[in-house]
Parts: C-alpha cells; structure tokens; sequence
C-alpha cells in the first residue's frame, strides 16, 4: 500500500490520507490549546477561572436565587443571590411602562404582527430541512422551558402557548415563503406601507384631536397617493408595489369620500335647504355638480371595460380623479352651508381653488413621460398648496378645527373605533416597548437617510455635497445628549405659538438623524471600497446613476459595510436608554424607578434589576450581530477567493 | 505582449464586408486631464463592420480615445458622432449612445454579487425594458456563443478570467449593440486563456459587428483587423491596412514600436 516513505514516479504520485495526529479532536486539541508550553498554561489557567467562576455564576444566577415572592423580605432570605422576585412581579410594568393594562394587548399585537412579517423576510429561502433542524435546535430547548413556565405556577398559564403558537406559526411562514417566492414580496409591501400605520393606530388610538381632524387625514392621504402617482417610474405596470400602493390608497380614499353618505347627503339637504334661504347659491350649484359627479364617474367606470393596461391607466387616473373631486366637493359643500349656521372660516374658500389645482394637476403628474425633476415637482404639488395657504391665511389650525365640531356627530364611525382603540398618550409608554419604538424607528429611518446622505457627500454636484456634509459633520459633532436635550428645550422656541410637538416623536426624530450621519460614513466607506471599474461597467451599459446604484454599487457597497451597519445599529439600540434623559422611560429607566421602591429595598435587589436589564438589552444586540454574520455567509459570492 | 504569433486562427486573412456608412466619427477631438493634453486632433472616420486594432505604448492616449466614444471620458474640444448622434452634455444622447456601444475592459468589471446569467440580463431589464424570461433566453444564446452556458448560475469570482473575460463580452452583446469597444481585453489573462477570448472576437468580427479593439495581440490585427492605427503621445501617428502596416510601417516612430513587440 501507497505510505508517504514509497516512492513513486515522476507524475505517479497518488493522494495519501492526512496523518490521524493533524486531524480529529486529538489534533484540534493539539493544534490550538496545547500547541505551545505558553498556549499550555494559559488553557490551564482559563480552565481554572471558569472552575472557579460558573458554579458562582450559577449560584447566583440559579440555584440560590429568589423566585417568587412580593416584596424586599422575600429577597433578604437570599441576600448574596438574584433575587428574580423583583423583576417578575413588575414584568409587565418593564415590558408596558404605564401602558394601561386593558390596553396592553394593542403592543403585544403590534409585536407578534412584527415578528410574524419580518422574520420570514430575514430567513429568505432558507432550506426547508436546515429550517426544521434549526427550528429544532433553537426553538425545542425553548418550548421546553415554556412549557415549565406554563405548568410551574398555580394553574396552567395562557401566554407560554401563545408563544409557541406564535412561533410555530413563524416557521410555517418561513417555510411557506420558501415554497413561494412571492409571499416574500407581499411581506415586504405590508412591512414597508402597512405595518407603520397598523402600528401607529394600534399603539397610540384616536385621540379626540385625531377624530376632529380626520379631513386632514384625508387631505394628507390624498396627497401621498398624488405624489406617488406622479414619482411613478416610467413603465410602472399594476403589479410594480408602487403602483400597488397607489391604488390602494385612491381605492381608500374613493371609499372614504364615498361610502361616507353622511358626508354628503347631509350635506345636499343642507346645501338644498341652505339655496332656498338664498344661500351662496353658486357655490352649492358647484359643490352639488362635484357631489354628484364622482358617483357617475365610478359607475360609468364599473360599466367600462378594462382589460388593456391602457384602459387600466386611465382607470387608475379617474379613480384619482374622482377621489379628489368627490373630497374636495364634499369639503365646499360643507362649507357652503355652515355660513348659513353662522361660522363662515376662510380656509374654505382657500382649498377649493386649490382642489381645483391639484385635479388638474394630476393628470400631468401622471404623465410618466416626464422627466424626474418635472415630476418631483409636481409630487410636491400639495405641499405647495399647503404652503400656500399658510402665508394667506396663516397656519392651519390642524387639530382644533373647532367649525368641524359637526363632523364629530355625522361621523359616528370614528367614535366606534376610539371605543376599541382609546388613545394612549405617548407618556404612558415606556419599559422594552419603548426601547423597540425608539431603536426600530431609528434603525428604519437612519439606513435610507445615511445611504442618501453618503450618496450626496459623493455627489458631483457641489451644493449636495456641501448640504450632506454639512449635515453629517453636525449630527456626528453633537453628542446624542445635546441633541436630545436641544430638542426638549430649544425646539419649541423655533415654533409658532401654539404649535406642540410630542416629546416622544422629538426623541424619535433626534434618535434618527444622529444615527443617520453615523449611517452615512460607515456607507460610504463602503462605496468607496468599489472599483471605479464597476461604475464604468454600469455606465457603459448604459444604466442611470440611480439605477447604477440601487442595481450595482449600493448591493456590493453594503454587503462589504454590513458589520459596520450593525454595529450602528447595536450602538443606536443602547444609545435608547438616553431617551432618560428627557422624562421617557425605556427599560433601563423603568428598571431604575423601580429600585426606587421603599418596597424593594434590599441589597440584592438592585443588582438583579441590572443584570436583568443589560440581558435583555444583550439578547436584541447579540441578536442582531448573529443575523449579521448569517447574512455576510448568506450574500459571500465567492469574489475574493 | 510578447504574444504576438499566437495559434488564434490560421494566418491567411478573411475578407469581412464593409459597408459605406458612417459609423463613428471623431473631428478635430482634444481632450485634456487638466493641464495635461492627453488626446490631439483626432480625426477618425469608422465605417460600419470595420474592425480596427489600435496599438501603441502605455499613455499614448488608445484607451482614452476609445473611452471618449461612450462617454466614459468627457472631451473638451471637437465633435464625437456616433450612429448619427452628436455627445454632448445632454444625458439623453448620452444614454442613447451608450445602449447603441458596447465596452470589454481590461479587467471584465463583471458584477461580483450577481450570477452569470444575472449579470447578462441586468441592462436589458433595466434599460431596454425587456420582460426578464425573454431577456434570459437571450443571454443564455449569448453564452452559449462564446461557449460557456453551463455556468448561468455560478457567481463571477468562480469563474476562470477567460471565462469572465467571455461572460463580459456575452454581457455585452445581449444589448444587442452597432459598435463594439475592446479596451485591452486580452492583457489581464494568463497566456493559455487568451487564446479562448481571441476566439470569441474573431467570431464576432465575422458576424460584421463594428469593432474597435485597443489590443497588443498583433496576431488578431493581422488576422482580423482591416485596419490598424498607431497612436503616440495623444495623436494617431499612422494607419493602413495590416498587410501593409506591419510590413512598411511609414513612420519611424512606429518602426521602433513594432520592432520592440515583436522582437522577442
């Protein structure tokens, strides 16, 4: 038999098995713990800390710890152990803030709707036996120890099952997404455009303010669905998401401006009764046309055909159309007749030229032969609008819209969904849900802002760069305590009389922009690790600079910063707990003002309170880098071999 | 290169049909980087089907000038012409240009993080709009005229460079453009993989297609070309036809050239 002493010819000779001590466990051992007399006694030596170190761990942790109990006494019976007594009878508090406990269900929602769409997206065509054998691996110690938590106590609990429901059902997603490519694209749509209202409603409610308010809602859906019509790509077809999104929220607002009845036949009687007692007759001839006319259109619509893309184009700018048309008529009609109840508000006369402007507007925005300058501008149409009638008439009086006060009684409606969904002011969050508020909000905004900002400090032209970098060396200059600070008491200075602005949505918006510019460089340390011979590729295929980007450079650039990426993240996750600082309470602070409790004195309590805290702060971030490096092995193409 | 009699095709030249319409025109072009006057009256005049090899030392301007055809460099004087389309500022000509030219680099610049076959039908999905099972029946045509179909689904980097070199002149070829530019394409292969590439353009030249060819292969030239230039500090210094510019060089600038590629 071939060994490595026989000698062979020339060319002859045959591959031979590795010799048995480079290999298996006894080579590993040999080859990194005990490689060296040095690398030897450091193996003893870790060896023995960890003997020393884990029993006392686990001690403190485990075995001696207090599980149960209500108050500080409880602790003291273990004083030199854990005393989890403390963290379990406020569990909810740590988890809800003062979130009212009849409301609580609306976070928990919220998060299963969070889990149940995004972590198929994260395991994207995961295989179907690694999915079962990592679901195994990973959730079966865990039901384990749900099911303990289910039986442990007095009486079987509801919430470990809900649990495993949740979970189970999280991998049957994965797994149905695997099988079909296209759920992956619907979870998106609903993450991206969906979910974010889902989530605002369920968690905030309807305020009063909101009720009286809801034609603003309105005006500012309408506007959206404008200005994504007119920013739509060239060849959109009905199954592009952007499509997709418009017409789903003309299709909202035709219903809105329809399926409304109270809306406008009170208004037509009113508006009928108002020209007999010689109202502003005109004005109630025109709104009675636009009341009316929507309704023909739609039903002139459903009669017509529509099989071609072109019929379903035009279908499409009609429905937008007549959404506006049906609003806007709405809004004159009401207007017509309540100076005959005595109150006659500017603004009125203010928004129906201004209708008027936008419906006929939007067939130019629509017109996707224009170039993107023309329609950028014209998706700003609104705004302008908005603008517009601010310098006339001041600013608008969004949330006390006391003339208004009528719609509070036709739209019964939104009384019914506040019973559900009673407001829950933004005070009263706080503990983990705060936390993931504040880190999810400032994770999703800060990638797309940093990407634009690297984007525009790379830019040709001077006045982008200038602005970008003149934004990022502020935001990165300032320390996140300033700028929260700086929103708390400087802010309101800058702003009309009058004109609040929620502590919460400040923290938000501070969290965001400071992580952005952090985003930013760490992005473009990434484009600048592209070969200038990638631009030129892409340029020579004739590609725009967008699309250049968004197709070629952006994915190569961000797959080489993806641990940058999330270490920004992990850092923007832990700089939540400065949120503190301006009288929100995240976990770290609703932990601290528990340890305030003349109840809970007790040496060990404090101790445990901490430890809890930075374990759960340490799961989301260790969570966060597994998913890194998955995603790093996931998108490695083999380039640099 | 020291290359130069490579076993690329037998040495007997084919005669390639050229038609009388202007393909590219260059007139009285300069180009300078800065103060630095790299191109100097041009004037060249590209007939469609031609194939022309320029050759000349490192710095003399060859790739420059090809790369002022679609735009990947801006020149500052004269007028560029390409397919009856003048380059200017205007981003539209740009991109009309850009979709009618084709370009092979040195160094392929295949997209690292899309597969073969992705690679191929990212330009025609994106810029000419082509529904994507159309533009894969395409490119797989594509890759299997230069021979490599059977790696579609493989990444780039797993790919051998002549292979990379192939895909990106297949990337190219699924725009389906008038006028192909080879920017050195054989210089970054290992010798034995020249040859696979070589092949490749030459099967091309024989389709017709429009070739400007920045290349030391001087076997290519003589086969394939119907014309080569020399190019000089910024300025075409000399072209004829291969026979003749290989045998009777005029200049004594390109005596000394050819005499050192082709001595050793």
């Amino acid at each position: 038999m071939a060994d490595a002493t026989t000698k062979h010819e020339p060319g002859e000779h045959p591959d031979l098995p590795a010799p048995t001590a480079s290999t298996g466990i006894i080579g590993w051992l040999r080859a990194n713990l005990f490689s060296s007399p040095v690398n030897s006694l450091f193996t003893i030596l870790f060896a023995a800390l960890l003997i020393w170190l884990v029993p006392k761990l686990l001690n403190w942790a485990f075995f001696d710890a207090v599980w149960t109990g209500s108050s500080a006494k409880d602790c003291l019976t273990s004083p030199d152990a854990a005393c989890w007594a403390f963290v379990s009878t406020r569990w909810s508090q740590f988890m809800y803030g003062l979130f009212p406990e009849a409301e609580r269900w609306r976070p928990d929602v919220v998060g299963a709707v969070l889990v149940l769409a995004l972590v198929p997206i994260m395991f994207e065509r995961v295989q179907f036996a690694r999915l079962v054998r990592g679901a195994a691996f990973v959730l079966g110690p865990i039901f384990v120890v749900l099911l303990y938590f289910a039986f442990a106590g007095d009486g079987v609990q509801a919430w470990p099952f809900k649990l495993i429901i949740l979970s189970l059902v999280v991998v049957a997603l994965v797994a149905a997404q695997a099988a079909y490519p296209r759920l992956r694209r619907w979870l998106v749509g609903f993450l991206m455009f969906v979910f974010p209202i889902v989530a605002f409603l369920l968690l905030l409610g309807l305020s009063n303010d909101a009720v009286q308010a809801w034609p603003y809602w309105l005006m500012g859906l309408s506007a959206v669905a404008l200005a994504l019509m007119a920013l739509l790509p060239r060849h959109a077809k009905l199954t592009d998401w952007s499509m997709r999104v418009s017409v789903a929220l003309v299709i909202l607002f035709v219903i809105w401006g329809l399926a409304l009845p109270s809306n406008w036949t009170v208004g037509l009687i009113y508006g009928v009764g108002a020209a007999q007692s010689q109202g502003p007759t005109v004005i109630i001839a025109i709104a009675a046309v636009l009341t009316l006319l929507p309704i023909v259109v739609v039903v002139a619509l459903l009669l017509a055909p529509r099989t071609r893309s072109g019929a379903l184009d035009r279908f499409v700018l009609l429905c937008i159309l007549v959404g506006i048309l049906a609003f806007f008529g709405n809004m004159l009609l009401i207007q017509a007749w309540d100076p005959i109840r005595g109150d006659s508000p500017p603004w009125a006369m203010a928004i129906a030229p201004a209708a008027f402007a936008v419906a006929a507007l939007a067939p130019w925005g629509y017109d996707r032969n224009a170039g993107l300058p023309g329609r950028i501008a014209l998706a700003l149409a609104p705004l302008y609008l908005l603008i517009a009638y601010w310098v006339l008439f001041g600013p608008p009086d969004f949330f006390n819209l006391g003339m208004l006060d009528w719609q509070a009684n036709t739209v019964p409606f939104f009384r019914g969904v506040q019973g559900v969904l009673p407001y829950v002011e933004t005070p009263l969050w706080g503990g983990l849900m705060l936390t993931l508020v504040v880190a999810l909000t400032g994770i999703v905004a800060s990638l797309p802002l940093g990407i634009v900002l690297a984007l525009g400090r790379r830019s040709n032209m001077p006045i982008i760069r200038t602005i970008s970098v003149v934004f990022i060396e502020f935001w990165r200059g300032v320390p996140l305590i300033t700028v929260l600070f700086m929103a708390t008491v400087m802010f309101p200075l800058f702003l009309p009389e009058g004109v609040t602005f929620n502590q919460l949505l400040r923290a938000l918006i501070g969290v965001a922009l400071f992580s952005s510019a952090y985003m930013a460089e760490v992005v473009r340390g990434g484009l600048q690790a592209i070969a200038k011979g990638q631009y030129e590729a892409a340029d020579a295929l004739g590609l725009s600079y967008w699309k250049s980007m968004r197709l070629v450079i952006l994915p190569q650039a961000l797959k080489i910063v993806i641990p940058g990426i999330v270490n920004t993240f992990i850092g923007l996750f832990k700089d939540t707990t400065l949120v503190g600082i301006i009288g929100l309470f995240d976990l770290l602070g609703i932990v601290q003002a528990g340890l305030t409790d003349q109840k809970w004195l007790a040496p060990n309590v404090p101790y445990t309170g901490y430890v809890f805290a930075a374990f759960s702060f340490w799961i989301f971030c260790y969570g966060m880098s597994r998913y890194s490096q998955y995603m790093e092995r996931k998108l490695d193409t083999g380039h640099k071999r | 290169m020291a290359t130069a009699e490579h076993e690329t095709a037998p040495p007997q030249r084919r005669e390639l049909k050229i038609s009388d319409e202007v393909a590219i025109q260059l007139i009285d072009m300069h180009k300078w980087y800065g103060e630095f006057h790299v191109l100097k009256d041009i004037n060249l005049t590209v007939y469609r089907g031609e194939r022309i090899v320029i050759c000349g030392p490192s710095g003399s301007g060859k790739s420059t000038m090809i790369r002022c055809i679609n735009r990947l460099e801006e020149h500052q004087q004269g007028q560029i012409i390409v397919e009856g389309v003048e380059l200017t500022n205007d981003i539209k000509q740009i991109d009309q240009i850009r979709r009618e030219v084709g370009m092979v680099f040195q160094h392929f610049n295949l997209f690292p993080h899309l597969t073969v076959l992705e690679n191929l039908t990212l330009a025609p999905i994106w810029v000419r709009k082509t529904p994507k099972d159309e533009a894969d029946r395409t490119a797989m045509k594509y890759l299997e005229r230069v021979k490599i179909p059977e790696q579609a689904d493989k990444f780039p980097g797993q790919l051998s460079g002549g292979q990379q070199q192939r895909v990106a002149i297949a990337r190219s070829l699924c725009m389906n453009p008038k006028i192909m530019l080879f920017d050195e394409p054989t210089s970054a292969l290992d010798p034995e993989m020249i040859k696979e590439v070589l092949d490749v353009m030459i099967e091309l030249a024989e389709e017709g297609m429009t070739m400007l060819c920045v290349t030391h292969e001087m076997g290519f030239a003589r086969t394939v070309a119907n014309r080569v230039m020399f190019m000089d500090g910024g300025e075409i210094i000399e072209q004829n036809e291969p026979e003749e510019f290989f045998n009777n060089p005029q200049s004594e600038r390109t005596k000394l050239f050819l005499s050192q590629i082709l001595s050793h």
